[in-house]
């Protein structure tokens, strides 16, 4: 396998791995309402960057699953989408968030702290 | 700002009717939020180059719609293996025999009415290929829209599939099969190179042309050689390379045999009861033999090259297993 390959393949699985969390990411930072802009400029604060060919669609579909509620309104003379979570988004976040907790604490036993202990310093160091 | 316009309104041509201002009119919004944000940083009106640059960082029009689209496919990832499987199959069924019949006859006639008509022939074959493969993707697209998969999730059972396959053992009953066909079909085959009569009823004879007689002995350890391996493969009904390698031998010998008996020309000859036998019935013959045995040597090359292969894999998992143990 190349460089480029590998590169490429461990992209790949990042993309995978990051895929699921992006819903949880997005739910849990709608408890404070937001437009699209500003929403995307927080995620990235905290290390979740999403590109905007993915956040709007995916804003979308939880809207139209009902984990999303939207409105537009008026901000500095400009239209602007304000998007928060719905009631029943918060449930499902809640139970996604127990989800979360259970497979990390499997994630854990499987591998019995070895991996997370290889990482700590280098994610220190970091 | 045209700049802009213009790329909302590519992006809105590709979108769903009933959603286009919608998503248009939030898109535009963060397209502008992010212009803004560039200028104060600037402290300036963003010049046309830089705009630019933005929207091409956005990306190609159809691909920022398409991510509002619903996922679609014409088949989906549940009946795709079993799609491809069917179109190798008629490929390999249905195609191939006719394009290698296509070709054998082309390379070995020397016929100018067939290489007339070859282009014609290989029309219909790339219409027939155009055709099937449109035939099984309409069936699977119309299957994968069906929807109701339960037939495919649920409706099976274990013990209905199929024996694991040992790609090394030859079947019994094949081997019976070729045995039977062999001696049958040799007989025949050798008494007529003999006598160079194939009919004679009624004064109406059709006969092989006198070169075939010098072919009978090419012919005689060929046809032995071959019911010799279907008794052999009868008896120990296991490949080896050894057998592999006399199955391709005897493929190759067939197809240099085969290739001088498409080179007898006229290859056969009819007697009439009256004087004038009509020429256009024996070209018609001749012209009937000699695609066959072009035919025939097209598939003993294929044969040949197949078994080769498999003395190639043979060997290839040989030298596999020697490193897996050694390792």
């Amino acid at each position: 396998m190349t460089v480029t390959q590998h590169n490429a393949f461990l992209e790949n699985l990042r993309l995978e791995l990051r895929r699921g969390c992006l819903v949880v990411a997005v739910l849990a930072e709608l408890k404070t309402e937001q437009y699209g802009y500003t929403l995307r400029k927080s995620l990235a604060d905290h290390g979740v960057a999403i590109d905007e060919g993915t956040l709007y669609p995916l804003l979308r579909r939880l809207e139209t699953q009902g984990l999303l509620v939207s409105e537009w309104r008026e901000e500095d003379k400009r239209n602007k989408r304000f998007y928060r979570i719905s009631k029943e988004g918060k449930a499902v976040l809640k139970q996604l968030l127990g989800d979360w907790e259970n497979l990390d604490a499997s994630l854990r036993t499987i591998l019995k702290g070895e991996f997370y202990g290889f990482a700590k310093p280098l994610l220190a160091g970091s | 700002m045209d700049l802009l316009n213009r790329y909302l309104q590519a992006v809105k041509f590709w979108l769903p009717r009933a959603q286009q201002d919608d998503i248009i009119a939030e898109l535009r919004d963060d397209i502008r939020s992010e212009i803004e944000e560039r200028e104060s940083e600037l402290g300036r009106s963003l010049h046309d180059s830089e705009l630019e640059a933005v929207l091409k960082q956005r990306g190609r029009p159809l691909l920022v719609a398409e991510k509002y689209l619903p996922q679609t496919s014409l088949i989906g990832p549940a009946l795709f293996p079993a799609y491809w499987f069917v179109l190798k199959l008629v490929m390999l069924c249905y195609l191939f025999p006719w394009a290698l019949v296509l070709i054998g006859a082309i390379v070995f006639h020397t016929n100018a009415y067939v290489h007339r008509v070859a282009p014609t022939i290989l029309s219909t074959l790339w219409t027939n290929a155009v055709g099937a493969f449109a035939i099984v993707t309409i069936i699977f697209a119309v299957l994968d829209r069906a929807k109701n998969k339960n037939w495919l999730v649920n409706d099976w059972s274990p013990s209905k599939l199929p024996p694991v396959r040992d790609s090394e053992r030859i079947s019994r009953a094949g081997s019976a099969i070729e045995l039977i066909v062999g001696l049958i079909f040799g007989t025949w085959w050798l008494k007529i190179v003999w006598n160079l009569t194939i009919l004679d009823s009624h004064s109406f004879k059709i006969s092989l042309a006198p070169a075939w007689h010098s072919l009978f002995w090419a012919f005689l350890p060929w046809v032995v050689a071959t019911v010799a391996l279907s008794v052999f493969n009868f008896v120990r009904p296991y490949w080896t390379r050894a057998r592999h390698a006399v199955k391709a031998a005897l493929s190759f010998a067939g197809a240099i045999i085969l290739t001088y008996v498409v080179k007898i020309q006229p290859m056969a000859m009819v007697t009439y009861p009256s004087s004038d036998p009509e020429k256009q019935v024996v070209s018609a013959i001749n012209l009937g033999l000699s695609s066959v045995f072009a035919i025939a040597v097209v598939i003993n090359v294929v044969i040949g090259c197949i078994e080769l292969w498999r003395i190639y894999t043979m060997n290839q998992k040989r030298t596999q297993l020697t490193s897996s143990v050694v390792a």
